[in-house]
């Protein structure tokens, strides 16, 4: 087990590698000058010179790439020049800001969709079933800032009840950081509450038209314990899947939610950091991206390894 | 099987909730109270009215109601008795990076630092002409080299962690100006002409120039040649730029990138306190969230309005709309191509319903038509000189064309931007121009290719014509320096390529006068002789958008996008 996952760390290493690979020559290949992005267009050449030297940027593309690569190694992830900070403390600065939201938003996707999924399971093809179905799909397919708006313009605008924006600070009390949690945690929630929604009930619907299903009500076991306890771990599985995925998707969805919110994360940092042509930084972000996104499928495989020994092997 | 109710009841909650919300959307508009009524009485109150007339009234089709043209608007009554205290929370869509005066860069840092740090001169409330602020009164030798200025006595630092309330002195100007030309990045103080500062007592230091400088004293009420303390700089460091200290009315308390920059008052300030008991710069960058917040009472002065969220904002009466400090405008290739002459620009010019053109481009009235590249209310804005814009007239334009020798028209490019505004501009240009023969191939780009190909192309035939805006302050050295001098031909601002040996000399005279009349002497023949070349169609004042919440008083909101807080006119309170 312990050297299953150890070899599933490993494989990951050549991934990050291509994903550094990729992101050096995406933000390469963005029009503008840096140098430019900081100083202003007004600055004069020389003051643009002295900063390209200074960042670098004078030097050909496989040194930048070089240079960049053994800072990567020895932990330097570089200097943000428009935050003015080094990039790795302002990016774990911002984790737990985005984890946070991105947590909420899953426990209560999960919770939700589950429920709705095995409820609409076992009521299929009920008035329910379709009415859930239907807004599940809804959820899918609506776009998260325009959900955004609607929610802050009823409950903020019109009821007053939670606040438009902003993250809360603990100092005021645990009420103010649930009432800013609300809103942009229930907007991410929409798309993996949907998805599971989705995914839990066509999993229930498969365990429990099954076999043994049939055999334990047969034997008089109470429904209840029929669904909850034996059907549900049986259809654990697919859904142990989306919600990897959908954690990984989450995490790197959270950038329109914060966007709209003012949610100081990751999100917000990636947004400035492309406006400012802050390369660094931007493979920084992308980099803790993906590092979030190879950890979650690792943690899915391992999950998937745990609930079905039969995976093992493969 | 109740559990099963419970969560069913839940659900059908929170669906009902959307659903209610869904409706919400379209009935915003019913709650219309007078946005149009405050913003047009705060215009009406200012004195400069009389002056841009002929400009404000010019399109009658443009919804600008409660839109002016004035370089400052007053919001909120001025003469009630204002009530102390409260946090004054104002948004801006991004974060300011470093607040450092020699490092700063964007609007955004300029608005945290002109309420914590204070410069020699200011703006005055109208925002025409400078005045002195912590300096008292200043003369200027005959020749222009030196400026002998004597600063007040009363000032002190705030305290920091290297000065603890320090009375500001003639070295702390010498060390700030001194530090603002050798290390900004950008050029401040007139760098090029401005030496060195020579301290005579601590209340008066001379000005050494190399050369004559007009805009000079004008510069030095730009935030970036604030006074500063030397021990608080060279103490902190590169973290100064987070720690600044100055001497004006607010300190700066708390920065959290991309979540709020928090100013406290200052108590030991040395002119009037201000009566809220702090700022808070919040970051939203939706414009749309920052209107639900203007509502909901979280966020007090709402900034850099956009898109629908501007008619959310008249809707809601919270709208307020100021002339910006820049000028919006397409500019021709002077040098080569079929621009470089002159009969097709003026035929060009012609083709175009500039009055009908900008009500189209800016839908929710956030623009005004502009006729010179020059801000309207600038002291060398001359009104009359609009009349040498040619008025719409496609079959003067044809007949010009033919006369030009291209009667069946030509091919040629426009190079902009890729946002809406820009977009929309290009498309009503090729209607015109289409009209008259003229085929426009529109170039959009990020602004980022933009600068990397617009700049140097009148030096060949690709880039015919290219639009963009410029922003500076009322000086018209600002503006008109940067068209239409050769020196800056390799630069965006004379991507044209315009360059005359008669314009330099008239640039370089306006530039070196030091009285305002003189200069304006100087500035009115080089605009007349401007609007006689048709360089380009200089068509809009985009206006600054603003939210802002009733109970908010005596606060300016001025063309470059600055909230006055406290000032020596206004002092911002808010309605408990």
């Amino acid at each position: 087990m312990v050297k299953m996952i150890l070899k599933r760390f490993l494989q990951t290493i050549p991934t990050l590698l291509i994903v550094v690979t990729i992101t050096f020559c995406l933000t390469r290949m963005l029009p503008g000058d840096p140098a430019v992005a900081i100083l202003g267009v007004e600055a004069s050449a020389e003051d643009i010179a002295a900063m390209r030297a200074e960042m670098n940027l004078d030097k050909s593309l496989p040194e930048q790439y070089m240079l960049y690569l053994q800072g990567l190694v020895q932990g330097d992830f570089g200097y943000s020049y428009s935050y003015r900070e080094d990039v790795l403390p302002l990016v774990l600065a911002r984790i737990p800001n985005t984890l946070s939201l991105t947590l909420v938003a899953l426990v209560f996707a999960t919770i939700v969709g589950t429920t709705v999924g095995i409820v609409a399971a076992i009521k299929q093809n009920t008035l329910f079933d379709y009415f859930f179905m239907v807004l599940a799909l809804i959820g899918v397919s609506m776009p998260i800032f325009w959900m955004a708006l609607m929610l802050v313009l009823q409950f903020s605008v019109r009821m007053g009840l939670l606040p438009v924006m902003g993250m809360g600070d603990i100092k005021n009390g645990i009420g103010d950081v649930i009432s800013h949690l609300l809103l942009p945690g229930f907007c991410l929630a929409t798309t993996p509450m949907a998805t599971f929604a989705r995914t839990t009930r066509s999993s229930m619907i498969e365990t429990l038209s099954s076999d043994y299903i049939r055999c334990l009500r047969a034997r008089g076991v109470r429904e209840w314990k029929v669904i909850g306890m034996h059907g549900l771990k049986n259809a654990l599985p697919p859904l142990v899947t989306v919600l990897g995925l959908q954690l990984a998707h989450t995490f790197t969805g959270a950038i329109i939610t914060e966007g709209i919110f003012s949610w100081p994360g990751m999100g917000t940092m990636i947004n400035t950091a492309i406006n400012n042509r802050d390369y660094s930084l931007i493979q920084g972000t992308v980099l803790f991206s993906a590092i979030m996104f190879v950890f979650c499928n690792m943690l899915v495989d391992v999950a998937y390894m745990l609930l079905n020994p039969k995976v093992k092997g493969a | 099987m109740r559990k099963r109710k419970i969560t069913a009841l839940l659900l059908a909650g929170l669906m009902a909730g959307m659903t209610l919300t869904g409706c919400g959307s379209s009935g915003g508009a019913d709650s219309t109270t007078g946005a149009g009524t405050t913003a047009a009485d705060a215009a009406g109150d200012t004195s400069a009215a009389a002056e841009t007339d002929g400009v404000g009234g010019m399109s009658p089709d443009a919804s600008v109601e409660g839109q002016s043209l004035e370089g400052t608007v007053k919001i909120g009554v001025t003469d009630a008795e204002p009530v102390e205290g409260g946090t004054l929370v104002i948004s801006m869509p991004s974060s300011p990076l470093t607040l450092d005066p020699v490092d700063y860069t964007t609007v955004y840092e300029s608005h945290v630092m002109s309420n914590v740090m204070e410069t020699l001169f200011t703006w005055n409330e109208d925002y025409t002409d400078v005045e002195p602020w912590l300096a008292t009164d200043y003369t200027v030798s005959d020749d222009g080299l030196s400026y002998t200025v004597n600063l007040r006595d009363d000032v002190y630092f705030q305290d920091g962690q290297y000065v603890q309330g320090r009375k500001m002195t003639a070295e702390d100007v010498k060390y700030s100006l001194e530090r603002s030309k050798e290390e900004s990045a950008t050029d401040r103080v007139c760098r090029d002409f401005f030496d060195y500062v020579e301290v005579v007592s601590d209340t008066q230091v001379i000005i050494h120039m190399t050369a004559p400088a007009g805009p000079f004293i004008s510069e030095l009420a730009e935030i970036g040649t604030a006074i500063v303390p030397k021990e608080e700089v060279e103490g902190w460091g590169d973290d100064f730029a987070s720690h600044i200290v100055g001497t004006g009315p607010f300190t700066l308390e708390e920065i959290v990138t991309d979540e709020h920059v928090v100013l406290a008052k200052n108590e030991n300030y040395w002119g009037t306190k201000p009566h809220v008991d702090g700022i808070e710069f919040r970051i939203v960058s939706d414009s749309n969230q920052a209107i639900n917040a203007v509502e909901t009472g979280e966020v007090d002065i709402a900034m850099y309005l956009q898109g629908e969220a501007i008619q959310r904002a008249k809707d809601a009466g919270l709208l307020y709309q100021t002339a910006s400090s820049a000028i919006t405008y397409i500019r021709f290739n002077l040098q080569n191509g079929p621009t470089a002459d002159p009969k097709v620009r003026q035929a060009l010019t012609m083709a175009v319903d500039i009055d009908a053109m900008v009500p189209g481009i800016y839908q929710y009235g956030e623009a005004t038509r502009a006729y010179q590249p020059l801000t309207a209310y600038s002291w060398a804005y001359n009104a009359s000189y609009n009349d040498l814009v040619p008025s719409y007239d496609p079959e003067g334009a044809k007949a010009l064309l033919a006369e030009a020798g291209y009667p069946d028209g030509f091919t040629m490019s426009l190079y902009i931007g890729s946002t809406t505004y820009r977009e929309r501009m290009a498309q009503m240009l090729q209607y015109y121009w289409g009209e008259i023969g003229v085929t426009l191939d529109i170039h959009s780009s990020a602004m980022a290719e933009w600068s990397a190909t617009v700049p140097d192309s009148w030096q060949d035939d690709v880039v015919n014509s290219y639009g963009v805006s410029w922003n500076s302050d009322p000086d018209p050295y600002g503006f008109v320096d940067k068209f239409f001098n050769t020196q800056t031909i390799h630069a965006s601002s004379n991507a044209g390529g315009y360059t005359d040996e008669e314009m330099d000399k008239l640039l370089v005279e306006g530039f070196s006068l030091t009285d305002q009349e003189e200069r304006k002497a100087i500035y009115d023949q080089i605009m007349e002789k401007v609007m006689n070349e048709y360089t380009g169609i200089y068509y809009a004042y985009e206006c600054r958008n603003w939210a802002v919440s009733p109970k908010v008083h005596d606060a300016r909101l001025r063309a470059d996008n600055q909230v006055l807080v406290a000032t020596s006119f206004n002092n911002v309170w808010l309605e408990p």
